[in-house]
């Protein structure tokens, strides 16, 4: 902690204590301290005489004039009891019961401190999470009037209705429908190499970007800090492309991001007019944006530059690869925009059934898309930080009226010694107060460490996470929130001690029935709420492992992943199955067969898409001879090499992979998946005889592309962890029948378990295709980790709450077995006085905590089952009714009724009869 | 309360002050507290105490000046009254009275 110079750490503290200690006293007081203990050079010693010098000031300020309770406390001892003086002012009195509040507190420290940690950890967790929350679910786009912001999607009925690209022709119809309704943009996903114009044989980076239609970007309403966006009418668009618009060599321009601006352009201010290579093409940076734009929230969220889009003479109607956008006009709604966006859809649908049937148009507000997923377990996480909240409060209200009953004998006394009703309410008071806000500052203090340790844990998986603050507001809530929960459960209660009659109280012993079943009633309730958060994170927990433990259909361990890109130029026409387009596959084979020369290299192979990876290709597969012309089914599409499946340990079931004999010039072979086999030939799948049937794609037409089935494999998990495999099929490479299979990730298995040195790896790969365009390379195994990162995060956080709520529930049993032992010892005494066992005696508390916990266990568990369906949809392979949970849940509760109930009950066990008899 | 009747520690506290005589002051009562009477005292206590039978009139007391031993702070200096005396002579009488005859039960270490 740093202080201040050597004067002014004299002034503050010491000042402070002067203040208190009154002109009079000050002198004399203070510089007996300094005279007995001069303060030596160092900042500790100084610090350490100045808070003396405090305390010491309280100390004498409290006995100069003390509240009833000390008066009360000393009678007899070393000072007068001397009442406050009549005349005091008010603030005299405020300051006075503030002190001696504090006093009181210092002198109960374990009370104090668990009250104040109760405080803290529910404020701690309830602002944490609430921000969240608000900070991402809530908080709208940073974006010009976000809520006018639309996403538009192709839907189709896919087993659920699924978001998809749309194609340029739908979305130039729909733009010139709804032009008096909105303002319709679009978007393709773009990742090319961006390297220096002087060497254009260097290994590039790869850049997420996107290719934009005119107004996408002046659409959202940001301005550029440096530069402009794109306009209409330069040079960069043509309303009708025109062939030499497609010649390469010439000049496009381009937006930047802020990041990309600094990082790869040297964030220097004479950047506009700068020309960088894009996939080997030149192009000029026209602007830069903000260092907080980021578009789009979905789909593509590292998108860090912005190029034109050319659409091309005859946009493609059934190639769906665009993304939609809107900017609803003012006065315009979304489900107008939405209905006329459907007219126009039925109408095509009409004209073109060859490719539209079954699909529509959806309007989706903007964040929509970033949300939806993390909606269900982020408002999951905030209704367990509520329940911890609820815990939190119910705690400190036991806390509270314990000790305000524990004290009811002093009261008494101070009652009947005349001290006003009033001064012990606003006593009572100030101790609350100073624990709330003591509380509350450690609380704001863990939530900000928490909420750093989660943004760590979790920023990738949850969108926004990272630009969560915690708002003032959301602060006051939970703290008010706590303030009421806890004084009303606990202060009024206690409140209400100091207005029975002093007879009641001073009878010392006799038991308060309403206080005892109020009491219990706060207990059960922990524990009721303690259940329900131990069933949510076993729940949680269970769903986590099976979803972590499945079998994924390939093996992940010791591989290593290095997605490239060939630049446009590099490629050579090599014959495919659409005449003219170029194809990567003499490149990769010869990349590949240098990798596996490699003495670290066990296998090597590439794919179009890794699994899990994100990205998808589709397409509708027919079996000749078997489907009807209506009954496709949807496929996921994959490019493989042959030794793609040696890599990934695929499972064979019959047939065969590829092998570097399935050419360009050879029979066209397809591998299919165990989903897909199934699919197609129900019947040949049961009997095994799919292997040699025929493949059709896009349709059954006799110009449609045929393929025969060689092999297939076992099902291998796509795409998200929790979604069933679907129908898969692989291409060869060398066979390439997709055009813009320009990409690819190789695929490397180390030899004994080791795996491939990232940059040696890279060098290679630069090498063998000059100017290619490299990502990162990952391991397979972290690959998988991410997709999993965000269910763990949420798993362990739920384990925390629950284990604290264990924890809270534990000592507040504890307490309130304590103080019922407490209140009983008459009984006890009389009890062992008459002959009866110790053990019985124990028993008593023992059958007391057990009962209070068996009641907290069933409500609990009945809340749990009747949050039931809500939970379902969270929850992986996973039922309600897992035994391992309950029994686990049912163990833990019954283990912590004991713990709490242990002492206690022993301590009652081991009362001494003569001294329980005989006290007050 | 009566007037000249002493709690324990305001006795302690004059006797204390007169034993030192003219160099009475805080430090020093604390100090003869500690070491003659052998009593551990809550520091607080001692300074109201002071302060209490200054305003009672069986002490009076007096600032001196700063010193920078005290980071320029006044020390003040106590001093028995008459009245002061004479709490303590009715207060030891009293107590004489009371020991009266008592000294072979104590001495036997009779009743709790």
């Amino acid at each position: 902690m740093s202080r201040p110079s050597k004067e002014a750490d004299r002034s503050l503290l010491l000042r402070i204590a002067a203040a208190i200690l009154g002109p009079e006293m000050a002198d004399e007081v203070l510089g007996d301290l300094y005279q007995e203990a001069p303060p030596a050079s160092s900042r500790r010693s100084r610090l350490a005489l100045s808070l003396r010098a405090v305390h010491l000031a309280i100390a004498i300020r409290a006995q100069r004039s003390p509240a009833p309770v000390e008066a009360a406390q000393t009678v007899g001892g070393d000072q007068h009891s001397q009442r406050a003086p009549k005349g005091s002012q008010t603030w005299a009195v405020i300051g006075q019961e503030l002190i001696h509040a504090w006093l009181r507190l210092v002198r109960a420290p374990a009370y104090s401190a668990l009250s104040l940690l109760t405080v803290a950890i529910g404020i701690c967790g309830a602002v944490a999470i609430l921000s969240v929350v608000n900070g991402v679910l809530l908080r709208p786009l940073n974006f010009d009037a976000p809520e006018e912001l639309m996403a538009v999607f192709t839907t189709e009925r896919d087993g659920n209705e699924l978001r998809n690209p749309s194609s340029p022709a739908d979305f130039l119809d729909w733009k010139r429908a709804s032009g008096d309704i909105a303002t319709l943009a679009a978007a393709t996903y773009w990742a090319p190499g961006i390297g220096p114009i002087d060497n254009p044989d260097s290994s590039v980076e790869k850049i997420v970007g996107l290719r934009v239609t005119v107004g996408l970007l002046s659409m959202l309403g940001v301005e550029p800090i440096l530069g402009r966006l794109f306009s209409p009418l330069s040079q960069e668009f043509s309303s009708t492309a025109e062939p030499a618009l497609h010649d390469r060599t010439d000049t496009r321009s381009a937006v930047v991001s802020w990041h990309t601006w600094q990082n790869r352009l040297g964030g220097r201010s004479d950047v506009i007019g700068k020309e960088i290579m894009l996939d080997g093409t030149r192009h000029v940076v026209i602007g830069v944006m903000p260092k907080s734009f980021a578009f789009p929230p979905f789909w593509a969220t590292d998108a860090e530059l912005w190029a034109p889009l050319e659409l091309g003479v005859d946009p493609t109607r059934g190639g769906r690869f665009l993304r939609v956008f809107a900017r609803l006009a003012s006065g315009a709604s979304m489900s107008a925009l939405g209905e006329r966006l459907a007219t126009v859809h039925q109408d095509i649908s009409v004209e073109h059934p060859e490719t539209h049937t079954g699909t529509g148009v959806a309007v989706e507000r903007l964040k929509e898309p970033m949300v939806s997923g993390s909606r269900a377990p982020l408002l999951m996480l905030a209704t367990g930080s509520l329940i911890l909240l609820a815990l939190m409060a119910t705690n400190l209200a036991g806390l509270l009226f314990t000790k305000g009953i524990e004290r009811r004998g002093m009261l008494a006394t101070q009652l009947a010694l005349g001290a006003s009703r009033r001064r012990l309410t606003l006593g009572i008071m100030f101790e609350s107060l100073i624990l709330m806000i003591g509380g509350a500052i450690a609380g704001t203090a863990l939530a900000l460490v928490a909420l750093k340790a989660f943004q760590s844990l979790a920023a990738d998986s949850v969108p926004r996470l990272a630009g969560v603050v915690i708002e003032p507001s959301t602060w006051l809530i939970s703290i008010a929130t706590m303030a009421l929960l806890g004084l009303a459960i606990g202060f009024f209660p206690g409140l209400r001690l100091v207005f029975e009659s002093e007879n009641r109280l001073a009878q010392g012993a006799a038991r308060f029935p309403r206080a005892e079943r109020s009491r219990r009633l706060i207990v059960a309730a922990e524990i009721a709420l303690t259940t329900g958060l131990l069933l949510l994170a076993g729940f949680v927990g269970q769903s986590f492992q099976r979803l972590a433990g499945q079998d994924l259909g390939f093996e992940i361990n010791h591989v290593t992943t290095l997605g490239l890109d060939v630049p446009d130029d590099r490629l050579d026409a090599a014959g495919s199955m659409v005449e003219g387009d170029q194809n990567i596959a003499p490149q990769l084979d010869h990349l590949i067969d240098e990798l596996a020369a490699l003495p670290a290299v066990s296998s090597v192979g590439a794919i179009n898409h890794l699994p899990l990876a994100g990205d998808l290709w589709r397409g509708k597969m027919f079996a000749v001879g078997f489907s009807a012309p209506d009954d496709d089914v949807r496929t996921t599409l994959r490019v493989a090499t042959p030794g793609y499946a040696d890599v990934m340990a695929l499972r064979l079931l019959a047939g065969r992979f590829f092998e570097p004999s399935d050419r360009s010039d050879s029979e066209r072979v397809v591998v299919i998946n165990r989903a897909l086999a199934e699919a197609l030939w129900p019947k040949r799948s049961r009997e095994g005889t799919v292997v040699g049937s025929m493949i059709a794609q896009d349709n059954l037409d006799d110009d449609s592309p045929r393929a025969k089935v060689i092999g297939i494999i076992d099902n291998v998990k796509q795409s998200l962890l929790e979604e069933p495999a679907a129908p898969e099929i692989y291409f060869p490479f060398s066979q390439n029948p997709y055009s813009f299979a320009r990409s690819a990730t190789v695929v490397l298995r180390g030899n004994q378990g080791g795996v491939v040195d990232a940059t040696v790896l890279m060098e290679f790969v630069t090498k063998a295709i000059p100017g290619v365009a490299l990502g990162k390379p990952q391991s397979l195994q972290h690959i998988v980790a991410g997709d999993l990162s965000d269910e763990r995060a949420r798993t362990l956080v739920l384990l925390l709450f629950a284990a604290v709520a264990s924890l809270l529930a534990t000592t507040g049993l504890f307490g309130v077995l304590a103080f019922s032992a407490a209140q009983r010892r008459r009984e006890f005494g009389l009890r062992l006085a008459l002959g009866s066992p110790r053990p019985e005696v124990a028993w008593l508390i023992l059958r007391e905590g057990v009962a209070v916990a068996a009641g907290g266990l069933i409500v609990g568990a009945a809340a749990a089952l009747a949050l039931g369906s809500w939970l379902q949809t969270v929850l992986y392979e996973t039922s309600l009714s897992e035994p391992a949970v309950w029994g686990g849940v049912l163990l833990t509760v019954t283990a912590l009724a004991i713990a709490g109930s242990l002492i206690p009950a022993y301590r009652a066990s081991r009362t001494d009869p003569t001294s329980a008899l005989n006290r007050y | 309360m009566n007037k000249d009747t002493l709690a324990q520690l305001e006795h302690l506290v004059l006797l204390s002050v007169l034993r030192l005589g003219k160099a009475a002051y805080g430090v020093l009562i604390l100090k003869e507290l500690a070491d003659t009477a052998h009593r551990p005292t809550n520091r607080a206590a001692v300074y109201v105490a002071l302060r209490r039978l200054d305003e009672r009139g069986l002490l009076r007391s007096k600032l001196a000046e700063p010193t920078a031993r005290r980071g320029g702070r006044a020390k003040r200096f106590y001093s028995v009254t008459a009245d002061g005396i004479e709490a303590l002579r009715s207060q030891q009488a009293m107590l004489q009275r009371m020991w009266a005859g008592l000294e072979s039960p104590l001495g036997s270490g009779g009743m709790p």
